[in-house]
Formats: structure tokens, C-alpha cells, sequence
């Protein structure tokens, strides 16, 4: 465990100025490397002296993965982009306020000013054993101390855990599914492109890794398809302080309405799993019904049924609920 | 063993040449290669915004960000606000309505709020307090902060009845600011 | 001189213009060449046996000059001093575990120092502490203050065989045979957790022995650097007038500042000693959370015993304290605790048990309120059940309780920290509660606001408490004016400042004496080169004791000017007005500088009068007998949300009597930021510690302070009934905001939620509120 935690030892320092320099340095220095986005995960593990990269690839000096252009009705969001300009692009505003309201609750303004939408999606969990430094299973470890029978546990996973039950921290990551986003990845072999509800890592897959990013993969860029520009938006993060602060359940949801009936839904949670979950059993209970506050109620329990509850955290089950509630009843966004 | 990088970095408008450990943050090299101590630091990882300047205008957390990329930017520090002898505004708001106590995250909450008013300069005190969020004070609870940061706005504004004349404020002769 | 214009006034501060251009020094803004720096190797486990070190490695690090383990400090070693023995209470015991400069055999709390490496930068320092090997053999761990009592429980302190560190009974009257006359009694169990200090500076200190001319000057972050520069030319076998101890500007105190000593404090200027060069040491945010002094958890089992009227016959309270792996400030915090619960009210009858315990955590010292939170919360919260199962209303059970203006001085017939007994100097409560009512609209609030928002859904509620705050205890500190010939006056004295605006109240004071402007009064405060005397900033005491210092070596200087004056000017003293920094002959253009006076007073050439002092200078010390008592009441309306249990503070008022107000702009600062600390202290700020006594929220991302969204508007007023312990009147009020939020918030959030929980416990936390509201529906 880290107790000292300010200067961090020193590192190469490389600053590429094209993806394919970016990727070629990172195939060059395999494990030895790390991808350097906005800094503030970053910056926090190696003053943790956790991390211990030798190179550090700095992607701030290319300008192909930043920015947003319109695309086909929908926005590419190149990767380096900061949260401030991702919350304030009157693209994003206007027909996918969902992750401009999204991007506008992470952190502080000086965090949105540093921060990349790349950065939010990949950091790593908050868990304080994780972050502490203790051997555990995500560490590599053989051991969830978080899942321990005396844990304090109040912040982590009611859902998804295998062996780790920490959660996903992003705020942004459960816009992104909600909107059906395709997470654009490229490495010195190519570039794939995967759904960003596939995008976040499994523990009961590796989990050592809060997402699929291979060590030689970056994330170049995000793609938010037309589907559902100007869909009906909802977002909201409960925390425990009313600004900065990682939360403790949040929902994003988008729905299409047609008739006075719900057509199509998305709706997200994160900060109760490992990685943002997509509510299916939500959806299903909503989809071709009012969005009234008893359909509500019933997606919202459909929605927890599962919850497995740990020693601190049992408030998440009717929180979780109640977001849900709200998403569909649609007040408040 | 350390690397260093030379760079010339635009500091409140002078150019500097430094030279420092590649790794070190924007923090360390303006506290010790420039000198400029005016920046605090807090938490070193970007809990507290104390060490927040301004960089290109917008706030930055100095003790996250790299020297390294700092070329050929403007970055402004709190030794930079006043103007000769002359208080910014809101340095002068700050110390007409005691918005400073121990003084230590205020040169952060003044660049911050120097970057609120560049951008909005008729912010309502929600606005002042969600462009504030990021900078930790424990003094004074940030109530007189966010009254001074109005007050300055209606200054910059050149609302010429902003704020309650100082004679009624403080019943008192005001001193020489800027000395 | 009747008139003061500048006391009262909120005149601007003399310190801004340097804190507002970053100017101003703070320890880690000193620079000397050649300093060396240290970084400490801390231990990871809160209790075991530290089998070896190993810093052979690290010694061979380039750019290392020296690592000390406990063993290379040879005499230096000792157990720390004893701060505060505790008041001479009949039956007291008390068992003295004082602090080691590095752990020797054993670890006891996490973030205990057990080695320091001093290199020739603070990066190389950092990196060879991974170079140092240490064997800890990990023993059972003491967490719970309950378990820690437990027959079975390891015992920290072998020497003692038990973890207790002390137990004290304090009583007054009869409370058993009260509680046998009593209408109604209620009882319950409380408990009541704090945090940190969290001052955004950090603690540090820099330590440049002078071989030369065998002169020490240590910068520290201290809030006493008096006491420090007296127990390090003790320990160094040094003179007192070798060693000059500077607390120059700080960021920030709240109470841990104050601890002394703290290892590093004793190691840095022994290290600059030995190595004779500068070294440094400043702390970074993680290591303070284990290495600076906080405070923490306390459990109540307490009962009230009142008559059909709502009457207050007798109070019982028994609790236990968490005192963490030491105990260097005796029992400060739980007896604090302990005379803070009676508030403002007639307490006829009382029974205070307590037993403060060890555990392996880190050590408990005070944090801005200093254990009297705890204790308000209790006492109000009783008032609270007593009133609802009374059915009397809340702002009425504490009218009918409070004490009246004509039973003070008001003697509780028990010992306060400061060994004197809790006498209330002054005080008039139901103006302040009257008043506060009024300001939140209480009846309105209850009768229309509250039923019109029940009906819309809406969830609200209101809290409305009283308490006081013992201030202003001695034993004394000590002022010196002098009027240079330049017609300003220097003005010293030796407390410690940390924003409190020490540089511009203390100088009213002065400038009201003498007749000068604010700005022309130099303060110069926390540096023992130029005030040698006095103990330093805690206990809300600054303006209070040295603030009537500084006023008493005022008046013997203006007797100075004046007596002068009257040579030079060839006039009765009584004829003699000081004004604008000059001295006048009333009604007439004659008229002489305080400069030219200051001169004419040390001449050059000439005979003085046998007896004489030269110079318009004076020095003089203030010690109160015993503490003020200031006090207030708080209101708060807030909102909750149903569903989320998130809650919002709309309303915000604090009526407060600090006594006479030297600087209402900064007296309300005050205000506001202890308001801001009891805001985090009630909602979510908690240390987190796992059964290992592992510290598992150790950053400002974790352990969450407020921030500017937070914190609502405050609508602040006062009440001054001037205290007549100190020829100001005045009382003290820096710790006065955080201390009755707790108790307020846990009533208003009752209030909202329509009675569905009962609230016991603190802080609360939207997740905390989810289990009470779940476990009360479980009930129901």
C-alpha cells in the first residue's frame, strides 16, 4: 500500500505526433509502455509508485484523435478529445445531449479541461484495496479483499462480480452504450471496431483489465451512430458529495416514444458492476408500454432482481431501482 | 537516471527558458526551476485544485500535467494576475470581502475564477459554485468567495454600482492595495 | 480614547495583499541553498513487531547522504513529552503513552515512522525508501473501541497490560436520585464519528543549523512555535535564544498543527545538526491522513431525565473515545466532550462517564471543535426524543432549559480541559434562539411551508439547535508594541497564525490605543526571534487572550506617548488627544509626530531620569483565570429526495455570541468556514478503517471535503454579550461553526422524513440514510 504518494520516479518520455508513431512506439516497448492520455488516471498510479512504466507515450500531440465532426447524421469523437469539449460541442448538445450531460458530470472543470473522452471510458476501477496497492485478484493477486466478510464494501459491485466486485467509475461509459457507440481501436496489426457495450472488460474474462484494449491497442476514436440522435435523454448520478466525486449509481437511458408507447429503449447503470450494464431486463419490461410510473417501478425491481448485495452496499438495490424509475418516468434530466 | 528537456514556456506573458526532468509536472518546474511559489500544492493528484493556473486561459491542474507539453502555450500563475500596482478585480473583491483566510488555495480559486469571468461575466452564484467545484478551500466555507467572484464580475462588467461602497462595508479607511 | 473606530469595523486585511499575490511565504516556499531533503519510510501495518531495517541499500543510492533508523538516533530516542497531563479529577485514571521519533520494536499504527532517508532532492529520498527492507511480524490488530476492551483483546501498550488510556467520572448533584423524581426518561445509544483536519496545506518544516554561529532556525507549520523552539533547545541541549522557530504563513491549522511533538518536528533539525546543511521535509496528502493527528469516532450510552414540563433534571452519559495508538494530548478531546454536553441549559444533575481507549489508528488529538460535536449532538438529540415524547415543541424544551442571563457566572461544578473549573463567564441564550427562529421562519416554516411541500411530493425538513463553546483559556501569551521613528508601530506577539487574520485584528486593537491606522500597525506573529513568550493558536483562544495582550501593551504605550507628549508639546496630559498618528493639544494646531516622539524617547545624547525606559515601548502578558464561554444557535432547512436520499441544504442561519466582535467581516469568515467543516463532518467526510486498521480512503478523492456546491449561503447574525473575564469582552470563535451541525443536521433530516427514522449517528451519507430508512420500514 502506497502511504506516500507525490513525486513520480522517472520515465521516457515520448511524445508521437501521429497514431502510427503512437502504435509503433507502443509495439517497440510491449509491457514496458503506457498510454498517456489527459494523465489524471495515469498521473495518480505512477505517483502511487503502483504502476511503473518505462516509457511513457504521451498522445497529446496528436491532433488526428481530437476533435468532433459530424458523420452520417451521427459524430466521430476522436479519443484525445476533452471532456469540456465533448460536454460543450453544440453537435453533442443538440442531438446526443445524453453524453454531453454525461461528460458534464465527471469531476471538476480543471479535470474536464485535462481529461479525454478516451481516458474517462479506459480508466481504471476507484477501488480503494485495488488503488491501495493490495495483491489482489485485479492487481494479480489471489485474494478480493473487498469481498472479504469485514470488507468495507459500501462502494462496490451489487452486479456482474466474478472474484473482483469492483466497479466501473466512468460516467461517461454508460452514455456511450446507451447511444450504441462503436469504439473505433487500432494497433500496429489494424483497426477493429467494437460496440462500446462490448468495449468494457469482464472480470469472469481478465481481470486484470477493465476493458479489451490489448497492451498494443489504443482507442483512436468513437463513433455515436444516428440511431438515436434527439432520442429522449436521461442521465443521473447519485454520489455522495454533490460535485467530484466518482458515484455511487448512475443511470443513462435513451428512448424512442411512438404513440404514447415506448418503441425502443436503452438503459444503462454503471457504478454497480465491474463494467457498465445495460439493463436488459428493464428494457424488456418498458419496450411497447407507456412510460408511466408504474412500468417504471416494474422495470425497476425487473432491473435489481439479480442484485447480490455486499456487506456495506444494500442501498444500491433501491437506488439502482429508483434511477430507473426516474429514466422512465423521464423527470429531472 | 533522469532525462531533461530544454523549453522556452510563456509565463505570464515573459518567456523562460527551463531546463528540468522530463517527468516533472507543470507544478515542480514552476515552483523550482521558475521560482514562481505564488502556485500551492495540495494533494499532487488532483484532488484539490491549489495548484490550478491557467494554461492557453483555461484552468489546469499543474500538478497533472507535464511540463513537457507546455511549449509554445500561454500559462498564467497568480503572480501574473495584478497589473503593476494595480489588484485584478478579483483580488481586490477577494480582499474587500475577506474571501481570503489562510490564503493557501486562494491563488488557485483566483485563476479559476479569472477563467469563469474571461468566459461568463455575469455568472450566477450557481454557475461561480459549479466553476469553483474543483478547488478545495477549508477556511472560509466559500460563501465570502463566491460573493467576491460576483462582485469582481460586476467590476469587469463595469457596473459602476457593483458591490456596496467600502465605507459601508467597513467603517473604516481602506488601505493602499497592491503596495 | 472612548471611541474605537477600528474595533468592531470590518476593516480589510493587512496579510491580503501578500496571500492575494502570491507573495507570501509559506514553509515549502523557502528556499535555502543546499538543502537537503528527507522522506520518511512509514510503516504498512498498524500493529506488529519490527523485527529489522535494512537501509544498507538505500545508503548506496547516489545522491543519498544518510538514513536513520531508531537505532542510529543513540540518546536522541525518547518517548515524547506529555502535552496536556489532565485536570487533577478525583479518581482519574490515566495511562501516558506518549510518541517515539521512529518505531523501535513495534509498529502500532499505520503511517508509523520507522525510518528517514535524507538525499540530495526529494525525488532521490522518495525512490531510496523502496530501496529500505523492513521485517514486520504482523500482531492482531485493535480497531473497535468496544472490542478493544474486550478481555481477549491484544493490548497495544504492554507496559501498561490494558488498552485503556484513561477513565473520568464527573459529576455533579445526584443524577440517580434525579432520575427517580423524573416525569420521563429517555435514553439511548449514540455514536459520532469526525475526520481530518484537512487543512489544504500540509505540515512541513525546514531546519538550517547555522554550525558557525551555532544558531538553529526551524521553519515549521506549526501552530505553536514557542512551545516548539522551547522543547527543541532542550532536546538539542541548545540555549533557547540558539534556536529560532518560524511559523510563517500557514495554510491552514484547525488543531492538528498544534500537536507537539510530531516525530519528523524532533528528527529534521537533529538531521540539519549533524549533517550541517538545511534540510526539508514537507508532508504529501496521502502520508497525512496517517501521519497527522485527527479525530474520530466516539460511542454515547446516554439518558436524559426531564419533568412533565419538559424541565432538564439530570443528564447520564457514559461513552467511549477512540484515542488512537498514543496519547500525547491527555484527554483534551473527550473531556471536551464531556463539559460541551451541558450547552446552555440549567443541568442540575450530572453524570459524565468516560473511558478513552487505545487503537492501532492514528493518533486522536483536536480538530476544530475538539470533541464538543460529539457531546452537542448528544445533548440536543435528547432534548429532540425528550420534546416528541413530551409532545413539546422543539425551540420551546430548550427556551424552558436555558440558563438566564442573571444565573452567570453559571458554575457546572466539574473540571474543563484547562484544569479550571466550567464556570460560563456571560451569556444570553433566548435572545439568540428567538432570533434564529425568527430568521428561518420557523412557525411559517412549520404550519405552512413544510405541509404545502409534503403535499407536492416534496420531502422537508428543519433543524433548530443550540450550543456553546468554552474559548479563550490560558494560561496567557503576551504582546509587545513599540513605535518606530517612522511613526509605525511593531507589533509582537507569539501565537502562531493560520488565517485566522491575526495580522489585522490584533492591529485594531493597537491602532485604536494609539490613535494610528490599521495598515500602520505591523503585526509580526509566529516567530520566537521576535517574541519569546507565550503557548499558541488552539482552543479558539487568539483574539481572547492574545488580542487583550495586545491591548494592555497598547494602553502602556499610549501612557508612554502621552507622557512624552506632554514634555514636548508643554501640555497636560489631559489636554493630549491621539489622532492620525499624531498627538495633539486638544483645540489647537500643536502637534507632534508619533515618530518625533519615538525619537525624543531613545535620544542619542543627554541624561535620562533615573528609572526610565527608552523607547515607546511596552510589553505586556494576558492570563485569563479561567475560559469564555461563547455560544449560538443554528437553523437549516433542508430537502431530501425521496428516492435518492440525496439532501440539499436550502436554508442556512447561525445566530452567535462571541462576545464584543474586533472584525465582524472576519468573524463571520470564521462562521462560515466551521459551518463548512461540520457540513462535511455531518454528510460524508469519514475516515474509513477496515478490521485491519488499514486507512482505506486516504485522499481528497475518497475522503471527500466539501466544495463550493456543497455549502449553501449562510445568513449569519449576532448577539454580543461581551464577555467580563478580558478588558475587550470578547470570546472566542473559531471552532464555533463546526460545532453544532451534526446535531442540526440529524434533526432536520428527521423532520423531512416525517419522524420514519430515529437518527443516532453521524455522519450520514445518502447510502447510511438507505439502510436507516430500510431498516425502520423493516420495523414498521
Amino acid at each position: 500500500m502506497a502511504v506516500i504518494r507525490d513525486m513520480m520516479p522517472a520515465f521516457e518520455l515520448f511524445r508521437p505526433v501521429s497514431v502510427d508513431d503512437a502504435l509503433q512506439l507502443m509495439a517497440r516497448h510491449g509491457e514496458a509502455a503506457w498510454a498517456l492520455a489527459g494523465g489524471l488516471d495515469t498521473f495518480d498510479w505512477l505517483k502511487d509508485r503502483i504502476k511503473r512504466p518505462e516509457a511513457v507515450i504521451d498522445l497529446g500531440a496528436i491532433s488526428e484523435m481530437r476533435g468532433i465532426t459530424a458523420d452520417r447524421g451521427g459524430l466521430t469523437i476522436g479519443a484525445m478529445t476533452t471532456l469540456t469539449e465533448v460536454a460543450t460541442s453544440p453537435e453533442v448538445v443538440e442531438s446526443f445531449s445524453l453524453l454531453s450531460m454525461a461528460a458534464f458530470h465527471v469531476a471538476t472543470p480543471q479535470i474536464r479541461n485535462q481529461g479525454t473522452i478516451g481516458g474517462n471510458v479506459a480508466q481504471d476501477t476507484r477501488c480503494w484495496y485495488y488503488r491501495g496497492g493490495w495483491p489482489c485478484y485485479r492487481a494479480g493477486g489471489n485474494i478480493c479483499y473487498a469481498a472479504a466478510p469485514k470488507a468495507m464494501n459500501r462502494e462496490h459491485c451489487i452486479l456482474g462480480a466474478k472474484r473482483c466486485v469492483a466497479v466501473n467509475p466512468s460516467d461517461t461509459a454508460p452514455a456511450l452504450i446507451a447511444l450504441d457507440a462503436q469504439m473505433v481501436i487500432r494497433s500496429a496489426g489494424g483497426e477493429r471496431v467494437v460496440a462500446a457495450e462490448d468495449f468494457f472488460m469482464s472480470p469472469a474474462v481478465d481481470i486484470t483489465r477493465m476493458t479489451v484494449l490489448e497492451p498494443d491497442e489504443l482507442l483512436t476514436e468513437i463513433r455515436i451512430p444516428e440511431t438515436w440522435s434527439r432520442a429522449r435523454f436521461y442521465f443521473e448520478k447519485v454520489r455522495d458529495r454533490q460535485s467530484w466525486d466518482f458515484s455511487l449509481v448512475t443511470v443513462a437511458s435513451a428512448m424512442r416514444m411512438s404513440g404514447g408507447r415506448v418503441q425502443d429503449a436503452r438503459i444503462v447503470v454503471n457504478g454497480v458492476a465491474p463494467r457498465p450494464v445495460r439493463v436488459t431486463e428493464a428494457e424488456s419490461v418498458l419496450i411497447g408500454s407507456p412510460a408511466n410510473e408504474s412500468i417504471g417501478l416494474a422495470a425497476g425491481e425487473a432491473a435489481i432482481r439479480r442484485a447480490k448485495p455486499l456487506r456495506h452496499n444494500d442501498f444500491k438495490r433501491p437506488l439502482m431501482r429508483n434511477l430507473i424509475r426516474r429514466a422512465i418516468r423521464g423527470q429531472e434530466a | 537516471m533522469d532525462r531533461y528537456t530544454t523549453a522556452t514556456l510563456r509565463v505570464n506573458g515573459q518567456d523562460l527558458q527551463v531546463v528540468f526532468p522530463t517527468h516533472h509536472t507543470l507544478l515542480e518546474v514552476l515552483r523550482e526551476e521558475c521560482g514562481l511559489t505564488g502556485t500551492k500544492h495540495g494533494c499532487e493528484l488532483g484532488e484539490c485544485g491549489t495548484c490550478t493556473v491557467l494554461v492557453d486561459g483555461e484552468p489546469v491542474l499543474s500538478c497533472l500535467a507535464l511540463t513537457a507539453e507546455m511549449e509554445g502555450r500561454s500559462i498564467e500563475t497568480v503572480e501574473g494576475l495584478q497589473d503593476g500596482n494595480e489588484l485584478h478585480p478579483l483580488q481586490a473583491a477577494f480582499a474587500d470581502l475577506g474571501a481570503a483566510q489562510c490564503g493557501y488555495c486562494t491563488p488557485g480559486m483566483l485563476m479559476t475564477a479569472t477563467a469563469l469571468l474571461a468566459e461568463n461575466d455575469d455568472p450566477s452564484a450557481d454557475e461561480i459554485r459549479t466553476a469553483l467545484a474543483g478547488n478545495l478551500c477549508r477556511c472560509t466555507g466559500y460563501h465570502k468567495i463566491i460573493e467576491a467572484v460576483e462582485w469582481a464580475a460586476g467590476v469587469v462588467r463595469g457596473d459602476a454600482g457593483a458591490g456596496p461602497a467600502r465605507e459601508v462595508l467597513f467603517g473604516s479607511s481602506v488601505p493602499g492595495e497592491g503596495s | 480614547m472612548g471611541a474605537h473606530p477600528h474595533v468592531g469595523a470590518g476593516v480589510l486585511r493587512n496579510e491580503d495583499p501578500q496571500l492575494l499575490t502570491g507573495r507570501a511565504i509559506f514553509v515549502d516556499d523557502v528556499h535555502l541553498a543546499g538543502t537537503l531533503h528527507a522522506a520518511f519510510l512509514r510503516s504498512d501495518f498498524a500493529h506488529g513487531r519490527l523485527l529489522s531495517v535494512d537501509t544498507s541499500a538505500a545508503k548506496r543510492r547516489e545522491g543519498v547522504i544518510a538514513v536513520y533508523t531508531a537505532e542510529d538516533l543513540g540518546d536522541y530516542w525518547c518517548h515524547g513529552p506529555l502535552l496536556v497531563p489532565p485536570p487533577p479529577i478525583a479518581g482519574l485514571t490515566f495511562n501516558t503513552a506518549t510518541l517515539v521519533p521512529l518505531a523501535r520494536d513495534r509498529v502500532v499504527h499505520v503511517g508509523e515512522p520507522i525510518a528517514v532517508v535524507v538525499a540530495e532532492s526529494r525525488y532521490i529520498a522518495e525512490d531510496a525508501l523502496e530501496d529500505i527492507v523492513v521485517d514486520i511480524e504482523p500482531l492482531p490488530v485493535v480497531v473497535g473501541l468496544e472490542e478493544a476492551l474486550a478481555p481477549d483483546s491484544p493490548v497495544i501498550h504492554e507496559a501498561l497490560g490494558t488498552n485503556v488510556a484513561a477513565h473520568v467520572v464527573q459529576q455533579k448533584g445526584d443524577y440517580e436520585a434525579a432520575r427517580g423524581d423524573a416525569h420521563t426518561v429517555v435514553s439511548r445509544k449514540f455514536s459520532y464519528d469526525r475526520g481530518v483536519a484537512g487543512a489544504i496545506e500540509n505540515r512541513g518544516i525546514l531546519a538550517d543549523w547555522n554550525a558557525r554561529n551555532e544558531e538553529l532556525t526551524v521553519w515549521d507549520t506549526t501552530q505553536a512555535p514557542i512551545p516548539i523552539r522551547n522543547g527543541l533547545a532542550e532536546r538539542l541541549g541548545l540555549l533557547q535564544s540558539q534556536v529560532r522557530v518560524v511559523a510563517p504563513f500557514l495554510g491552514g491549522g484547525f488543531g492538528p498543527k498544534m500537536m507537539m511533538f510530531y516525530p519528523e518536528e524532533l528528527l529534521i533539525p537533529w538531521i540539519s545538526m549533524r549533517l550541517e546543511r538545511p534540510v526539508k521535509w514537507i508532508e504529501d496528502r496521502a502520508e497525512s491522513f496517517f501521519a497527522t493527528t485527527n479525530e474520530r469516532l466516539q460511542l454515547h450510552e446516554a439518558e436524559l431525565a426531564v419533568d412533565s414540563e419538559g424541565r432538564i433534571l439530570g443528564v447520564k452519559d457514559v461513552f467511549l473515545h477512540d484515542s488512537g495508538a498514543y496519547d500525547p494530548y491527555g484527554i483534551t478531546v473527550p473531556i471536551n466532550t464531556q463539559c460541551t454536553l451541558l450547552g446552555p441549559y440549567r443541568v442540575p444533575n450530572y453524570y459524565s462517564e468516560f473511558t478513552a481507549v487505545f487503537t492501532n489508528k492514528t493518533i486522536v488529538t483536536p480538530v476544530r471543535g475538539a470533541g464538543r460535536q460529539h457531546g452537542v449532538f448528544v445533548m440536543e438529540r435528547l432534548l429532540d426524543f425528550a420534546a416528541k415524547e413530551l409532545g413539546i415543541d422543539r425551540v420551546e424544551i430548550r427556551k424552558r432549559n436555558f440558563l438566564t442571563p442573571d444565573e452567570f457566572p453559571h458554575d457546572h461544578e466539574i473540571l474543563f480541559q484547562d484544569s479550571a473549573p466550567l464556570v460560563y463567564d456571560s451569556g444570553d441564550y433566548l435572545p439568540a434562539m428567538e432570533k434564529a427562529a425568527e430568521m428561518i421562519g420557523y412557525r411559517k416554516f412549520l404550519d405552512e411551508e413544510q405541509p404545502k411541500a409534503r403535499a407536492e411530493g416534496r420531502r422537508l425538513g428543519l433543524g433548530i439547535v443550540s450550543y456553546v463553546e468554552g474559548t479563550g483559556i490560558g494560561p496567557y501569551e503576551g504582546a509587545r508594541v513599540s513605535v518606530e521613528p517612522s511613526g509605525k508601530v511593531q507589533l509582537a506577539t507569539g501565537v502562531g497564525t493560520q488565517g485566522q487574520g491575526h495580522f489585522t485584528t490584533f492591529a485594531q486593537i493597537v491602532a485604536d490605543q494609539l490613535g494610528v491606522d490599521v495598515t500602520d500597525v505591523h503585526v509580526v506573529t509566529g516567530d520566537t526571534r521576535e517574541f519569546s513568550w507565550g503557548t499558541g493558536t488552539f482552543a479558539s483562544r487568539g483574539i481572547v487572550v492574545a488580542g487583550s495582550a495586545c491591548h494592555e501593551a497598547a494602553i502602556v504605550v499610549r501612557k508612554r506617548i502621552l507622557s512624552v507628549a506632554s514634555e514636548a508639546l508643554e501640555a497636560a496630559e489631559d489636554d493630549l488627544e491621539l489622532a492620525d498618528g499624531v498627538v495633539r493639544v486638544k483645540g489647537s494646531d500643536l502637534s507632534i509626530s508619533l515618530g518625533e516622539l519615538a525619537v525624543r524617547a531613545n535620544p542619542l545624547r543627554g541624561a535620562v531620569a533615573a528609572g526610565a525606559e527608552p523607547g515607546l515601548e511596552a510589553t505586556s502578558y494576558f492570563g485569563p483565570a479561567r475560559g469564555t464561554t461563547a455560544s449560538g444557535v443554528h437553523a437549516m432547512i433542508v430537502e431530501i429526495d425521496p428516492e435518492t436520499l440525496e439532501v440539499s441544504i436550502q436554508r442556512y442561519v447561525v445566530v452567535h455570541d462571541c462576545g464584543r466582535l474586533v472584525n465582524p467581516v472576519i468573524v463571520d469568515g470564521q462562521i462560515h468556514g466551521g459551518v463548512a467543516h461540520g457540513i462535511g463532518n455531518a454528510f460524508f467526510e469519514e475516515l474509513v478503517y477496515d478490521d485491519q486498521g488499514q486507512l482505506l480512503n486516504a485522499s481528497f478523492m475518497d475522503y471527500l471535503l466539501p466544495t463550493a456546491t456543497d455549502v449553501p449561503h449562510m445568513e449569519v447574525a449576532h448577539v454580543e454579550t461581551p464577555s467580563p473575564l478580558n478588558p475587550l469582552g470578547v470570546k472566542g470563535v473559531g471552532e464555533a461553526g463546526a460545532i453544532p451541525v451534526g446535531a442540526l443536521y440529524a434533526q432536520a433530516l428527521e423532520d423531512a422524513l416525517q419522524g420514519a427514522v430515529e437518527i443516532r449517528e453521524i455522519p450520514l451519507s445518502p447510502g447510511r440514510l438507505f439502510d436507516l430508512v430500510q431498516d425502520a420500514e423493516a420495523d414498521s
